[in-house]
């Protein structure tokens, strides 16, 4: 498969009001030095609008303001099958506050077309609330965000007492809010929101204002929980975010011996920590997520002892993979689904190995496919037991295992109607 | 591996989750001075061999084995996750291909050192019953690992301090420390702390984790259950990248097809790990 350096497509770094700006982006410059700007454009869909202005070009790059750039960026590059206009690829950032490895803060690919048809934030239809870019929703089966492997992103929203309060009270809201759609709609099951959630409202306090990130995060996780009456796209809005913090944030904490080396910004670390054990309290009741006060030092170990990987789950990867193997937002490409379910099936996805059969099947390999749907009969499969028996029965096979896999699959709930 | 001969070390775990499905839940038990040789595989090309307290889950059952490491002839390991800290080990289970079996001398039991161990967790390794046998367990554990590398001290550091929240968890810990510190035998530290108070055991906890850190450099803390079980919540489902790694380099020792190997588990690897 060819691919694409990253370094050919124009980057656009994206800041608002962050006070350390100027720096990040010079960060990125030292490693993008043809890397543009787009500053303060109000609303998160009309930014990246800009953005896509400002790159004149069909695919673009977007770093985030809190976002720097590691070296091995510049060598990254993207399978040239992942260039499709319904595909948005995007690199993991590390949290340098809490460790986590995930999607905030991370490095997107944009296809111009993508962001010409998306309807998201400030932009999306009354009464839709938009707290992403929704890509998934834009056409759904075939518009996706494309998990891609390694890390070349360092985030750190907790830059000052303000920024911290503000990144941890969006993430867990917006988490928040969407475990509550994925538990409703069934479909959240894989997503490991509950961990992600847990790290960010507990890990970080060996950080600078890494308590103000803790405290945000706790409290956005406690209104998403709490405020019936909020508007959830309120989040997304920087300037309530700044009457928030002034009118009820800053009084509510307090001024005190403790400085924000960011900003400057004076309060009372005793009242910060007062207000975290009182909302770890209130959450732990809710029971959902795990709550503890953790010291300096106990969170230094977590975060030293390096063992956060990307959060991801290998369904993501099995997702994409159906895609090139059916062919839905992107040309049919067997070896790329193949590569994909094959490494779905090293991180746990047991339901890979059925269509790792199906492909078998495609290239004539019997033995192979027979090996992968034996596989796919253990992990619960319930289509697997039928093509066994059927695949066995090619053979030449009849007798009792033949009648136990079709009594597996009716038992499984797969009917000869879906067979045929 | 539902298709292989399974062999048990020993007997179900009595403290295993009983919501929690068995894999390979009819394994027979090998017998205590049985050799590999022994052991029955039919037509099989490999058999498996669970290591001792550990329960394998359903999952286990639908792992397919790497053709590369049957046909190597080398008996390769799969990890099993720790009941109380939630940190990895070595092995979940043993996969004996034919040849080994044939050629192979070993107890069941014995230790196989230096075999290739795939970085897939198999299930759930036990061990904390009782009291007794937790603190036993952990500290031959502990001890056992010593010296810890430089660059592992931080994950063994993590371990370590992790497990007040589980069963006995709080003598695993104890057993842990007094591992690390290895200044007397196990019997004689496991006297010391039974003999102590609930409330003398808290102070103890913490005086032990200030020694392991003093003495051992280990920067151990002392977790209550609280901390414990968040810090488990928090962690990762797969192994840490070093066992990727590992793994990585001893595929090498199987040629090209250890390469085509290495390189299926490298891709893998790289949607969960970034570069070291």
């Amino acid at each position: 498969m060819t691919a694409a350096p990253l370094r050919d497509f124009p980057l656009i770094y994206l800041s608002y009001d962050e006070p350390w700006a100027d720096d990040g982006f010079a960060q990125v410059q030292s490693v993008r030095p043809d890397a543009q700007r787009v500053h303060g454009v109000e609303g998160l869909h009309a930014a990246h609008l800009a953005a896509a202005d400002a790159a004149g070009s069909p695919y673009f790059l977007t770093v985030d303001a809190d976002t720097a750039l590691l070296p091995g960026f510049a060598e990254a590059t993207v399978p040239s099958a992942y260039l499709t206009p319904d595909m948005q690829p995007y690199w993991p950032a590390r949290n340098v506050a809490n460790g986590i490895i995930s999607g905030n803060g991370c490095i997107k690919l944009w296809p111009q077309a993508l962001i010409a048809r998306m309807r998201s934030h400030e932009a999306a239809p009354k009464g839709r609330v938009s707290l992403d870019s929704d890509i998934p929703l834009i056409e759904p089966g075939v518009t996706r965000l494309v998990p891609m492997p390694g890390c070349y992103a360092m985030v750190d929203p907790a830059k000052t007492a303000f920024h911290a309060f503000r990144a941890g009270f969006r993430e867990t809201f917006f988490l928040a809010w969407l475990k509550q759609k994925f538990d409703i709609r069934g479909t959240g099951k894989g997503i490991p929101l509950a961990e992600i959630l847990g790290i960010w409202c507990n890990l970080g306090r060996q950080a600078e204002n890494g308590t103000w990130l803790i405290y945000g995060a706790r409290l956005g996780y406690f209104a998403a929980l709490n405020w019936a009456a909020f508007d959830p796209r309120l989040v997304n809005d920087y300037s309530w975010f700044n009457r928030f913090w002034h009118d009820h944030v800053t009084p509510r904490i307090g001024s005190g011996g403790a400085r924000c080396a960011g900003s400057g910004h004076r309060y009372d670390s005793d009242r910060l920590d007062r207000e975290i054990i009182a909302l770890g309290e209130a959450l732990t009741q809710r029971g959902l997520v795990p709550m503890a006060e953790l010291t300096t030092e106990e969170s230094a170990l977590v975060l030293n002892a390096d063992l956060m990987p990307i959060l991801r789950t290998p369904r993501e990867l099995s997702a994409l993979a159906q895609a090139f193997q059916d062919g839905r937002g992107v040309a049919r490409d067997t070896a790329s689904a193949a590569a994909l379910f094959g490494a779905a099936v090293i991180l746990g996805d047991g339901a890979a190995h059925f269509h790792l059969a199906q492909l078998a099947v495609e290239a004539s390999d019997a033995s192979q496919a027979k090996l992968h749907l034996r596989s796919a009969v253990a992990s619960g499969s319930p289509e697997a037991p039928h093509h066994l028996a059927t695949l066995m029965q090619q053979d030449g096979a009849s007798g009792p295992e033949i009648d136990a896999l079709l009594d597996l699959a009716a038992e499984r709930g797969y009917a000869e109607a879906e067979a045929s | 591996m539902r298709d292989l001969p399974v062999y048990r070390c020993d007997p179900l775990p009595g403290n295993h989750d009983a919501d929690q499905p068995v894999g390979f839940a009819d394994a027979p038990m090998a017998a205590p001075d049985a050799k590999l040789g022994d052991l029955d595989l039919g037509d099989a090309p490999a058999l498996i061999v669970l290591a001792a307290h550990v329960v394998a889950s359903l999952d286990a059952e639908a792992l397919l084995p790497e053709p590369v490491l049957i046909a190597s002839g080398k008996i390769s390991g799969y990890l099993a996750q720790s009941a109380v800290s939630g940190g990895f080990v070595q092995p979940g289970l043993w996969l004996v291909p034919r040849q080994a079996c044939d050629s192979h001398g070993a107890r069941v039991l014995g230790e196989l050192t230096g075999a290739p161990v795939l970085p897939v967790s198999i299930g759930i390794v036990y061990g904390n019953d009782r009291p007794k046998s937790a603190f036993e367990l952990a500290f031959e554990r502990a001890r056992g690992a010593l010296p810890v590398a430089k660059s592992d001290v931080a994950e063994a550091a993590l371990f370590a301090s992790i497990g007040a929240d589980a069963q006995n968890g709080i003598w695993w810990v104890l057993g842990t420390f007094a591992g690390l510190l290895d200044r007397e035998d196990c019997g004689t530290a496991w006297q010391r702390v039974a003999a102590l108070s609930d409330g003398a055991l808290a102070d103890h906890h913490a005086a032990a984790a200030r020694e392991v850190r003093d003495l051992r450099g280990m920067p151990v803390q002392a977790f209550n259950a609280a901390k414990s079980r968040l810090i488990r919540h928090c962690l990762p489902a797969y192994p840490g990248r070093r066992y990727w790694e590992k793994f990585d380099k001893e595929c090498a020792s199987l040629g090209d097809d250890g390469e085509q190997l290495a390189t299926r588990y490298r891709a893998a690897s790289a949607y969960l790990w970034d570069a070291a």
